[in-house]
């Protein structure tokens, strides 16, 4: 899963340097820059990919703080479906 | 495919042309009056939403948060962004017919339009509890779907022979699954029309032109699209048993058209079901 959320990364931000160069330890958005626009998107792809559907009330940037952490955010937003 | 664009159609021939300007710089003098007047509603609800959305990239805004809990306000503001006469905004649609889903119908505005109309019968939907009950109350339909139209609805399958997301389109989450859920409503042979306003050129400042979501402070998270950018994203969701039929653009004078920081056109775009072999 972190491995095609640093995809998914990479095709939002289209920098696909960005699939070597980020790992599970890194912050959306200080390490890959995502901003508000992206984060939005990102979102919407991960929902798709994933067939899941995230809370937007419940969504904060905390959960970008690292791959890992959204990874976990995921896992319980696919268990809550 | 076939494209027609009717953009010209509106300010046509020479004769026309000096009345249509006259329209063009009235509504843009209409803006800059109503910008004035609510500038300190605009600012204020803007200042709070970029707050919040630091922390909540999905922040609603409260000036969306009131629209959606009085839909009166809803109402108020589709008069002022479609001034001068709100209701032309439906007259770019093709003639309807049949049993028809209307996606996001909202308080019935299109039903109030073509109350006249009898050989329509309108299936509403809308996610907005509080638009259906208003919408019902004062009589623009009897019954309502409170759905949303990109989850498995209740509604039995081929159930009409149109579906209509009039400007609807850019508030719907999933496309593909809409299609999707669309195709299983729709009869054979039938259609689906997109109406929807979109920019006349692109805003992300992405390197390559597509659609995106944005969280607006004064729509909630929509997607944005040029025109082509819409008809890429739309050929890019589509089932395979359905097509694009035609591509319409007709720039309407009113005053979301002709504001002075995003100006925008009408699209329609008309979709057909493959008929059963």
């Amino acid at each position: 899963m972190i491995t095609k959320i640093i995809e998914i990364i990479a095709e939002i931000k289209e920098d696909p340097s960005l699939v070597n160069k980020l790992n599970e330890s890194s912050d959306l958005t200080h390490d890959a820059g995502m901003d508000s626009l992206n984060i939005i998107n990102f979102i919407l792809r991960i929902e798709e990919e994933f067939d899941i559907e995230v809370d937007f009330d419940h969504f904060s940037l905390e959960h970008l703080q690292s791959v890992q952490k959204f990874s976990q955010f995921i896992r319980e937003m696919a268990a809550s479906v | 495919m076939i494209i027609f664009d009717t953009s010209e159609q509106m300010m046509p021939h020479k004769s026309n042309d000096r009345f249509s300007k006259l329209g063009i710089y009235g509504v843009q003098g209409v803006f800059i009056i109503l910008f004035l007047l609510l500038s300190p509603v605009y600012y204020l609800n803007k200042w709070d939403f970029k707050r919040h959305k630091k922390r909540k990239p999905f922040y609603t805004s409260k000036l969306v948060r009131l629209q959606e809990r009085y839909p009166v306000f809803y109402e108020l503001a589709m008069y002022v962004q479609n001034f001068p006469i709100p209701r032309n905004v439906y007259k770019v649609l093709p003639p309807l017919r049949g049993d028809v889903l209307q996606v996001g119908c909202g308080t019935g505005l299109l039903n109030k339009y073509l109350r006249k109309q009898k050989d329509i019968r309108f299936l509403n939907m809308d996610p907005n509890l509080n638009a259906l009950k208003l919408g019902k109350k004062w009589g623009r339909f009897d019954a309502y779907i409170h759905a949303f139209i990109d989850k498995p609805t209740s509604l039995s399958e081929h159930c009409c022979d149109m579906i209509l997301f009039a400007r609807s389109f850019h508030h719907i989450r999933h496309h593909k699954k809409a299609f999707i859920e669309s195709s299983r409503l729709l009869r054979d042979g039938g259609s689906i029309i997109i109406a929807d306003p979109v920019v006349l050129k692109s805003l992300s400042g992405s390197k390559t032109e597509s659609g995106y979501m944005a969280n607006s402070s004064i729509d909630g998270v929509i997607w944005r699209f040029t025109k082509e950018s819409l008809i890429a994203h739309i050929e890019h969701c589509l089932p395979a048993e359905l097509k694009i039929e035609s591509v319409t653009e007709t720039r309407q004078v009113h005053v979301t058209n002709y504001n002075l920081f995003v100006p925008q056109t009408d699209i329609v775009v008309v979709l057909r079901k493959r008929e059963a072999v």
